[in-house]
């Protein structure tokens, strides 16, 4: 596609975007790697901690190693037998499978403590045991269980668009089905699944909530990090095990991106055509709707026991039904979950809008540096969470906006500075989130008619009018897509903004989250089962009011 | 290797895509199945090639019944229509890829692929990527990867849609060429009549799923059974006509007040049933048509009509003609001589010996 000069407004918007993406992702990113490798107290820091550095990552890739294996590949095998195998309930399991995407991620520790706590159902009433189960185990389970679906989001979408016509060429060459699978379906696939592998991988290396309530005394370096800050507080500590931290997931990020640029296939969307495979042996189907089904049965275990829990008085001791967990939190303060939904509606209006307008920028106009401001603005989805949160609190504690103290080193007035205010935890998770939607818009952008922008030119349109009557309505799937994701991104996270949070702007999944590490299941499952619902009506209401015009003329038809 | 299609159906739920489909491939030969778009061809062909499932009917490969068979188990090669070229793969590995399913040794495999990158005319281009590759050397290699496994049957589903013009027509000669060279049965799948005429030995022009003609590529142009099939294989004249009289051999006819004698051996119609036909239902059951080559500007002549329109082709010259508000079309061979202008008043001579009965479609 041939991209044509940017009109003055247009390069003001992209230079504002270029401007604000340095600044809020770039610069805090590098600075909080030079405040963790130039440290003053460089050498003693290193030696002091760097035994429990070299512990916690191997306890990290104890964990991220098998959970992006088993995730990825139960990502792959749902993906094929929830759009290519044919079988009784497949509507239903395809909702399912989906349900840990509005959850934290280690909400579902809650059902692990219920089956196999100390007084756990399993654990303790079936099988007798007093034994502690905790351990790197349980969080494998309960991080590969949370980022299966993850896999499954983005490996289906290569499912769906998958060119039948090389199946076919291949059975037509004699292969069986086994050998086109792993011959010519799989590879084809191949782009999506590194994505999914990568985001697995570094969904695993950077929950530190998850081991914190299930691990024991088993903690990966995340983990450890906030214990450092939380507990010691020692920023220094906490810093350097963050560049540590952030060298695998940096690592992935890029071995993923280089693999990505040699894997380019020219595929052609396909939608429409029926992709459900027409002859499958018996074991195949077995195995594979088996396998899928047993892992939607976990996941309905999962939310099953986080219901059960959030309306049982006292769970191990007393096992009565009681409305005393959800009345006490809608009862007492409401306020971090109303908190919660003004972020999420925030952050991913305007981070969906951005993102999805850079795309239209990068590929429709000829900007500088177009490649390293894409580059620089997806660098968030390779640094950790809780990394970007401590990046923001070693950057923004100065004033100006940060870079007061470069700028001008002994002003002593505090004007402009960002950490303590509320906009600040919008602010990162704008930026954290803003490759969702230039993603997004790339794959809309992709399977664009190239030559709209010119033919609505030809016809005599304006940039402006063609951005707003032609591009902008073709790119809102991209939006909302984008929105989507962001708002539950945003309901759920809780590493990046857990230190930038105030008394005064506390979050919902703060509250979950300290509930569960104190053990306190009852309230724990009933605050992680309001979020769920929360999220879930959001969304819903996302949907009617997207499509409000198609429920409209649904209605119509129906009272006929 | 010959096919054989014996009353075959095929339904995409209650849509009848294929309705009794009857057809014979004989050995050696090439077989267009030509067709408007949603007529059924690709689907007779994934039938052929186990891709589809059929609902009824028969499909033999020699005497081997093959109607069930798996894909995977059908000698049968096929030449896809956006070429499904493995996008992860080499040429060479495209290639090779129906050797390495056969299990054939490497020193064997390399010999065999280096072999039909020669006659695909792709020498040297083993290693390239395919996207590297331009439309017509993507053609080549779908040619060469079906080519390799040594099929019993080539089929070829749209092969040169993508191509351009002038691409279309070299490498439909040289799909002749190997086709021809190797003897290999196949069946052609095209809706463009002129690359079917060009190509085949037989045409089978389909029309909703069945096939209405069969037959020997210039006597589909020359002899349709149909206005349909008539219409589909170049331009045609539909003239409308009273019958005057039925004889043995001949039909008496009034055209344009003029009355004309149309013998019998010129078309499929055999006039012995049409005796029995009386005269209003034999004009609803048959149209007259007469092809544009077939009929002539002159001097004297008992008819007249206007010129209404000229599209000058180079070698030839297209006229649009009126005589009463009826319009038809006339080709006249391009010899220098002076060019006709719209509205000029000429006189026309019919070839009637040459004009056809062909069956109304509804």
């Amino acid at each position: 596609m041939e991209k044509k000069k940017p009109k003055l407004f247009i390069m003001i918007i992209y230079v504002l975007l270029t401007i604000s993406i340095l600044y809020f992702t770039f610069i805090p990113i590098v600075n909080v790697i030079i405040n963790g490798l130039f440290f003053e107290s460089l050498a003693q820091d290193y030696l002091r901690i760097f035994g429990k550095i070299l512990e916690g990552l191997r306890n990290s890739f104890i964990i991220s190693i098998p959970v992006t294996i088993i995730a990825t590949t139960f990502g792959i095998i749902a993906s094929i037998t929830l759009w290519r195998v044919k079988f009784f309930g497949r509507r239903f399991i395809r909702l399912l499978v989906l349900f840990p995407l509005i959850n934290p991620p280690f909400v579902g520790s809650v059902a692990f403590i219920m089956l196999f706590g100390k007084r756990g159902l399993i654990t303790h009433k079936l099988l007798n045991l007093s034994i502690s189960p905790f351990g790197a185990h349980g969080v494998i389970i309960m991080q590969s269980l949370g980022l299966s679906t993850l896999a499954y989001l983005i490996i289906s979408s290569s499912v769906k668009k998958i060119n039948l016509n090389y199946e076919n060429a291949s059975r037509n060459l004699g292969a069986s089905e086994l050998k086109t699978f792993f011959s010519v379906t799989l590879p084809t696939m191949k782009p999506e699944i590194t994505v999914a592998a990568m985001l697995v991988f570094l969904g695993s290396m950077s929950d530190f909530e998850t081991p914190l309530i299930i691990g024991g005394q088993f903690r990966p370096l995340a983990s450890e990090l906030y214990v450092q800050i939380t507990g010691r507080f020692d920023m220094n500590m906490a810093t350097i095990m963050g560049v540590f931290l952030f060298i695998p997931c940096f690592a992935a990020f890029i071995i993923q991106k280089y693999f990505s640029r040699k894997n380019v296939y020219y595929m052609q969307w396909h939608e429409g055509e029926n992709i459900e495979y027409r002859k499958m042996t018996n074991t195949a189907r077995i195995l594979l709707v088996g396998s899928t089904s047993l892992f939607a049965f976990f996941v309905a275990i999962k939310y099953g026991f986080i219901v059960i829990g959030a309306f049982t008085e006292n769970w191990g001791h007393n096992y009565s039904f009681t409305l005393r967990h959800i009345q006490s939190i809608v009862g007492t303060n409401l306020t971090p979950f109303y908190n919660s939904l003004k972020l999420a509606f925030g952050v991913s209006i305007l981070s969906s809008f951005l993102g999805v307008l850079l795309a239209y920028i990068l590929k429709f106009r000829k900007v500088p540096f177009g490649e390293k401001v894409d580059f620089i603005a997806s660098l968030p989805a390779a640094v950790p969470g809780i990394l970007l949160g401590i990046a923001y609190l070693v950057t923004f504690k100065y004033p100006l906006f940060g870079i007061g103290h470069w700028i001008f080193p002994g002003i002593e007035q505090r004007p402009f500075i960002l950490l303590g205010t509320g906009i600040i935890v919008y602010i990162i998770c704008i930026y954290r989130y803003f490759y969702v939607g230039l993603k997004s818009g790339y794959a809309f952008i992709e399977n664009m008619d190239p030559n709209l922008e010119s033919a609505s030119n030809n016809l005599g349109a304006g940039d402006d009018r063609t951005f707003i009557q032609v591009i902008f309505p073709i790119l809102r799937p991209a939006f909302g897509m984008a929105f989507v994701r962001n708002f539950t991104s945003t309901m759920t996270t809780l590493g990046a903004i857990i230190f930038l949070l105030l008394p005064t702007n506390r979050v919902a999944v703060q509250q979950v989250f300290q509930v569960l590490r104190s053990s306190t299941i009852g309230a724990g499952a009933a605050m992680g089962l309001l979020l769920s619902f929360i999220s879930l009506a959001s969304l819903l209401t996302f949907q009617l009011f997207l499509n409000h015009k198609k429920i409209h003329q649904w209605l119509k038809e129906a009272i006929k | 290797m010959r096919i054989t299609i014996d009353n075959l159906i095929h339904k995409y739920i209650d849509f009848v895509s294929l309705n009794n489909i009857n057809l014979e491939v004989r050995e050696g030969e090439l077989i267009a199945l030509l067709g408007p778009s949603g007529c059924g061809k690709t689907t007779l062909l994934k039938a052929i090639a186990g891709l589809t499932d059929v609902y009824s009917g028969k499909i033999l490969l020699g005497d081997t019944e093959i109607t069930n068979l798996a894909p995977q188990q059908r000698k049968i090669a096929l030449v896809f229509q956006n070429y499904a070229l493995f996008p992860h793969m080499t040429v060479a590995e495209n290639i090779e890829y129906g050797l390495k399913v056969k299990k054939v040794k490497k020193d064997a495999r390399e010999i065999k692929v280096n072999e039909v990158l020669e006659i695909v005319k792709l020498e040297g281009y083993g290693e390239r990527k395919i996207h590297e590759l331009s439309g017509g050397q993507q053609q080549r290699v779908a040619l060469a990867r079906a080519l390799v496994i040594e099929p019993q049957v080539l089929l070829f589903d749209e092969p040169l849609s993508n191509l351009d013009e002038k691409l279309r027509v070299t490498m439909r000669e040289e799909i002749r060429r190997i086709q021809k060279k190797l003897g290999i049965t196949s069946v052609y799948v095209t809706h463009d009549q002129e690359e079917a005429m060009a190509i085949a030995d037989r045409i089978a022009v389909m029309k909703d799923g069945v096939i209405l003609q069969v037959s020997p590529s210039a006597e589909a142009y020359s002899h349709p059974e149909n206005e349909f099939v008539a219409r589909f294989m170049g331009i045609v004249n539909i003239l409308p006509y009273e019958l005057i009289k039925v004889e043995e051999k001949v039909l008496k006819l009034r055209v344009f007040n003029e009355e004309v004698s149309v013998e019998s051996d010129n078309g499929f119609l055999d006039y012995k049933d049409a005796i029995d036909i009386d005269e209003t239902k034999f004009t609803d059951q048959y149209s007259l048509m007469i092809r544009p080559e077939n009929i002539e500007f002159t001097g004297d002549a008992g008819l007249y009509g206007t010129i209404r329109w000229v599209e000058y082709l180079g070698s030839i010259i297209k006229y649009v003609i009126s005589i009463k508000s009826h319009e038809f079309i006339i080709v006249d061979v391009n010899r220098g001589g002076e060019i006709l202008k719209e509205g000029d008043y000429i006189g026309i001579k019919f070839n009637w010996k040459k004009a056809k009965f062909l069956t109304r479609l509804q």
